[in-house]
């Protein structure tokens, strides 16, 4: 029987663009702001490593989008029609898809406590949500928990579009879409709350992770289940 | 492993019937040849026998166990198409295609792919989407035989081959299935160039089998019998006749049927032309009849 690792390995040939590509454009954009803001503007160290996180939070999560949709649109359907076990296959994508997710909290986590915590505490400049800049243990653990939960969510979702429209039609993808934004426009006063003063932080951790669990069942099912039809 | 089975399998996209109540049992070591018109449904079969496409009813069986979400039994199959249609996987380099592809079968054999590149002289380097046609088939054909699947199907694996390239394709599965024997079930429309290497043939038409014999019965049964109507009628009454076609009183009956020596005798006394049938001759008379056998 085949191994994950080999289904992994499978995984990296489609990923190393992707990780080229955003490993190009972090450095791109670090060495624009470091030459703006401290070499022409002479601007405090602060502003430059908060460049450096600002560009490592977006680019984690593009990373996600993009694993999510190049594994669900390429590796899946290829993989496939090679033969490969579908179970082993989904089973595979969601647990790689978590592990990324875990290893790129964990790159949060200590940019968190030796960064943020350190030089940025009770900073205005940076970002909107308190409970993001307290210095305070468990409330760096809770944003910790919170970035893991919203990066899995975006992997989890961006697979399920993906495999929707492979599966289903791409026609479903949009309604898919349009069902997020709707739901986001309806609890829009809710969501500023949780972002601007953390309210509703345990009920948004909560049903993210009754989100994510579903999403992974979902898209489990769409790769068990999914035929190769060109 | 024991036979591979397909029982009252049907497969239905949207309003089309692809494949249309099949009943089928692939013998296992031997070479089938799967022939059919466009559209016929020889890819989905291939598809449903690679475990790619699941039956919308039936169920496709091997070791009396059903394909359907066995892992195990899928991995011992090996569709090899002529081309890749997976956006992302064609702007691969060919090496990382055959590298993704040892990575997946069970059964590859390094040794045999370097020989196979060889002897086709693929460059491994060049990007598939920029390889021509012929050497993309080439890719499936090489995947096809190196994966060492107990189960390997190929889909028309001559589009954009050269002369030369489709002898060394089928010189060297010939060679290859003699050392190693498996199942091998070949699409084709060449049917002329195949035709020796089958051991048995399966006629697919409108999604339904028309025809699954043993080569060596095919070639003993197909006849052509031309002459006046009535006396050929006289001698075909009880045969098989798959096709008919007249020209005032002459007529020319394709036959799948045996005849003893004592009928081939009253025909030459009747001075009926009796003469044996291609295969291709054959699947185009079936195909033209239509009839069931």
């Amino acid at each position: 029987m085949i191994s994950s690792r080999n289904i992994k390995r499978v995984f990296f040939h489609v990923d190393k663009t992707y990780i080229l590509t955003l490993i190009i454009v972090f450095i791109l954009n670090i060495s624009i702001n470091f030459l703006t803001n401290i070499i022409i503007f002479s601007q405090p160290i602060t502003s430059f490593l908060s460049q450096i996180i600002i560009n490592f939070l977006s680019l984690s999560y593009v990373y996600l989008i993009m694993y999510a949709v190049g594994q669900s649109v390429i590796s899946v359907p290829y993989l496939t029609s090679l033969n490969c076990p579908r179970k082993h296959l989904g089973k595979t994508l969601i647990i790689s898809g978590l592990k990324r997710t875990i290893i790129i909290t964990f790159i949060f986590l200590i940019l968190k406590l030796f960064i943020i915590n350190q030089f940025m505490a009770d900073s205005s400049t940076l970002f909107f949500i308190r409970i993001f800049l307290s210095s305070n243990l468990i409330d760096t653990f809770s944003i910790t928990g919170i970035y893991f939960l919203i990066g899995y969510f975006i992997f989890n979702y961006f697979a399920y579009l993906c495999l929707t429209g492979l599966t289903v039609g791409w026609q479903y993808v949009l309604s898919s879409i349009l069902v997020l934004l709707g739901t986001c426009f309806l609890l829009f006063k809710q969501i500023t709350l949780l972002f601007v003063f953390g309210s509703g932080f345990n009920i948004f951790i909560i049903i993210l992770i009754i989100l994510n669990i579903i999403l992974n069942i979902v898209n489990y099912k769409y790769i068990k289940t999914f035929e190769y039809k060109y | 492993m024991n036979n591979v089975m397909l029982n009252e399998v049907y497969k239905v996209f949207d309003d089309t019937k692809a494949i249309d109540n099949l009943t089928l049992e692939i013998e296992l070591n031997k070479i089938y040849g799967l022939i059919g018109r466009n559209g016929a449904g020889k890819t989905t079969l291939l598809k449903l026998l690679a475990n790619q496409l699941y039956p919308t009813s039936g169920t496709v069986k091997i070791d009396d166990k059903i394909l359907k979400d066995n892992d195990e039994l899928t991995q011992r199959i090996c569709l090899a198409r002529e081309v890749i249609s997976v956006r992302g996987i064609k702007d691969f380099k060919l090496k990382q295609i055959f590298d993704i592809a040892s990575l997946i079968y069970p059964n590859w054999d390094n040794e045999f792919y370097k020989k196979l590149i060889d002897q086709f002289d693929l460059d491994i380097k060049k990007k598939y989407i920029k390889s021509s046609k012929g050497m993309q088939t080439m890719v499936g054909i090489i995947i096809g035989l190196a994966s060492r699947a107990p189960v390997t199907l190929f889909d028309e694996p001559y589009v954009g081959l050269d002369p030369v390239a489709r002898e060394l394709f089928y010189e060297i599965l010939i060679n290859d299935y003699e050392k190693s024997p498996r199942t091998i079930i070949i699409s084709t429309h060449l049917i002329n160039e195949l035709e020796n290497s089958f051991e048995k043939v399966l006629i697919l038409h409108k999604g339904k089998l028309m025809l699954n014999e043993d080569m060596e019965d095919i070639k003993n049964k197909a006849r052509v019998l031309s002459g006046e109507k009535n006396k050929v009628d006289s001698v075909t009454k009880n045969k098989k006749i798959i096709y008919k076609q007249s020209l005032g009183r002459l007529v020319n009956y394709t036959v799948l049927d045996t005849f003893t020596e004592q009928e081939i005798k009253d025909i030459n006394n009747l001075q009926i032309d009796f003469s044996s049938l291609s295969l291709q001759k054959l699947f185009v008379n079936l195909s033209k009849g239509g009839e069931t056998i």
